[in-house]
């Protein structure tokens, strides 16, 4: 595992190769062919939060690269997908992250019976919107009560909309350490952090493997 | 399709979450003709597949575009990979399959057509019995793609309503803290409650005017750097307006390093004299007790105070467009004077404020003062102590409780 662990941060350094991003309802509705690549191993991750925080926007950035500044509200769950390559790696080449992107006003209960299953999650909240954090900690107990081993990454986003001098980063950390989580500071408008965030997830999934 | 057919859907069951119709698919399977399934899937949207114990599809029939592209082949793919949303189930689909678990449903998945527009899927897997023992896993896939979609458009406008509603809270907070910040606090509650009109003009009304000049901070600040000089500024500024909110007087000014303060105005207080003589003692107390040493070559320090009582027009000067909430008038001025000669750490008052503290306030006067503006000297008095305890009396008078003149202040 630590030799694994040393391919990874190698290869972080060098930038890991991300796979082409394949739209998930188009692949599965009209019969494309798969990947060329079959992927070793998938990895069911959640974001969670509440209505209106980014969560849709983030899969879309880190997925597409694309980003809409109309609101659309979500319903029930889009699945996305979106590999990423850890070259020499042995025993593995690609980590395909399945995206489950759960409507924020779905109910509590809703999204709690989603997290089956899943290896980590993206906690969701909005930089301009402090009461978006209270959720999460009941988000997060959800989550490690059906998955004990699920990894978490606080995505503190909108980083974009808020100025610096009235970025309270003690409280970001104060939260993040109170979940476990390493925490990002993501604008899915810019696309700043996304990837990082994405990719440090990645790792511990691929490290916890 | 017969043999096989009849084994897997005896004693099966088909839903349709569509138009809420649950078929129960008994021993009379047999009799029902496949091809009228097939219609009654087609027309109500709902697809279907059966999936062996190791997820491979052996049969499918329905509204196959719900799964997949007319002609794309279903039978022998993964399950999985037909319906990738179920990746990370496995584990309930193996208790499907051992009858741990009576089904999974998964509501509104979104899909993606070829124009860009977007389906929402209802899964739902159950057992597929045969005879007693469960041979597979039945999935069924309806189209919910209208209601999902009147769904959406519902959810929406209630978001939307949540976030305006949301904004429109922080934009009351923010604008609650501006003002409770830039205007004085009871002044801001009385406009608020409607007790004051928010336009230019007042009202003659009998107050006591404090005004609080620091003394030295003009020399002391030539030294200091200007961040440090505001530092100072503000700490005495702060010592001055928590001496006179603690009494109930209204900070109506800050000019530069003095305050200036109303008592009787915007609220009612008939002693507002005694609590105006008392914010003037509280303020000396305070500031020595706070007191910064600026240098080893500069003075503490001090407040002068001064304070009159007698009739002022009270209420809202200024532009039209801007205006400020205070008391001008004679009386005013005449504080103001005599917070310019008073003494550093002393409180001068007024004649007025003076009679109308008979028996509460221990006070020696001063040689009578010519003051700019007035044709005839006034005699000020410097207040040493005053009676934490009075009664108001009929006239305005405050007495004191126990009836003694020599009290210790506060």
């Amino acid at each position: 595992m630590g030799q694994f662990r040393e391919e990874i941060q190698r290869d972080t350094r060098s930038g890991l190769q991300f796979g082409a991003s394949v739209p998930m309802g188009l692949n599965v509705l009209y019969g494309r062919s798969e990947l060329t690549v079959f992927p070793t191993c998938f990895r069911k991750v959640c974001l969670l939060g509440d209505i209106a925080v980014g969560k849709t926007s983030l899969a879309r950035r880190f997925v597409n690269g694309v980003f809409d500044v109309a609101y659309q509200s979500s319903i029930g769950l889009k699945v996305s997908r979106k590999a990423i390559h850890f070259p020499g790696v042995c025993g593995m080449r690609e980590l395909m992250l399945l995206l489950w992107d759960l409507a924020g006003d779905e109910g509590f209960e809703s999204q709690v019976n989603h997290l089956h299953g899943a290896a980590g999650a993206v906690l969701v909240y909005d930089l301009t919107r402090p009461e978006t954090l209270a959720a999460l900690r009941d988000l997060s107990e959800a989550l490690f009560r059906v998955s004990p081993e699920a990894k978490l990454v606080l995505a503190a986003n909108k980083r974009d909309l808020v100025e610096e001098q009235h970025l309270n980063l003690h409280y970001v950390e104060t939260v993040a350490a109170s979940l476990g989580a390493s925490y990002y500071l993501t604008s899915a408008r810019t696309g700043a952090g996304v990837d990082a965030l994405f990719l440090h997830l990645a790792q511990l999934l691929v490290a916890s493997t | 399709m017969g043999s096989m057919l009849q084994s897997t859907w005896l004693d099966g069951r088909l839903v349709s979450s569509n138009t809420g119709l649950e078929l129960e698919m008994m021993s009379v399977w047999n009799s029902v003709d496949p091809a009228i399934v097939q219609l009654i899937c087609q027309e109500c949207g709902i697809s279907y597949v059966i999936a062996d114990q190791g997820f491979t599809v052996v049969r499918g029939g329905g509204a196959v575009t719900t799964l997949a592209s007319e002609g794309d082949a279903i039978i022998g793919r993964s399950l999985l990979s037909l319906f990738p949303e179920l990746i990370g189930s496995e584990d309930m689909l193996f208790g499907i399959l051992m009858g741990e678990q009576p089904r999974l449903d998964l509501k509104h998945i979104n899909r993606t057509a070829s124009d860009g527009s977007t389906r929402y899927i209802t899964l739902s897997v159950l057992p597929c019995w045969r005879e007693t023992a469960v041979t597979g896993l039945l999935v069924v896939a309806t189209d919910a793609s209208e209601q999902g979609r009147y769904a959406q458009a519902l959810n929406q406008q209630r978001n939307e309503l949540r976030l305006q509603h949301s904004n429109l809270s922080e934009t009351n907070a923010h604008l609650d803290f501006l003002l409770r910040h830039y205007v004085p606090m009871e002044v801001a509650d009385a406009l608020l409650d409607e007790r004051l009109v928010s336009q230019p003009g007042g009202e003659l009304r009998q107050v006591s005017v404090l005004f609080a000049d620091l003394r030295g901070y003009t020399r002391a600040a030539e030294q200091w750097s200007p961040s440090k000089t505001m530092e100072v500024l503000n700490a005495y500024l702060d010592v001055a307006s928590n001496a006179v909110a603690a009494v109930g007087g209204t900070i109506v000014q800050f000019m530069g390093d003095a305050v200036m303060a109303l008592f009787n105005a915007p609220n009612d207080q008939p002693d507002h004299a005694w609590r105006a003589v008392r914010a003037g003692l509280n303020i000396q107390k305070m500031a020595e007790m706070h007191r910064f040493d600026g240098g080893a070559d500069l003075p503490p320090l001090h407040f002068g105070v001064g304070i009159n009582t007698g009739h002022a027009v009270v209420g809202n000067t200024g532009a039209r467009w801007r205006y400020d909430y205070t008391a001008v008038g004679d009386t005013t001025n005449v504080a103001f004077r005599i917070s310019t000669v008073a003494r550093a750490r002393e409180v001068w008052i007024g004649p007025t404020t003076l009679e109308l503290l008979p028996g509460c306030v221990e006070a020696v006067p001063i040689e009578p003062m010519h003051f700019k503006g007035k044709e005839e000297p006034i005699v000020v008095y410097r207040a040493i102590s005053v009676d934490k305890d009075a009664e108001v009396g009929e006239n305005g008078t405050v007495d004191a409780v126990t009836g003694s003149r020599s009290c210790s202040a506060v």
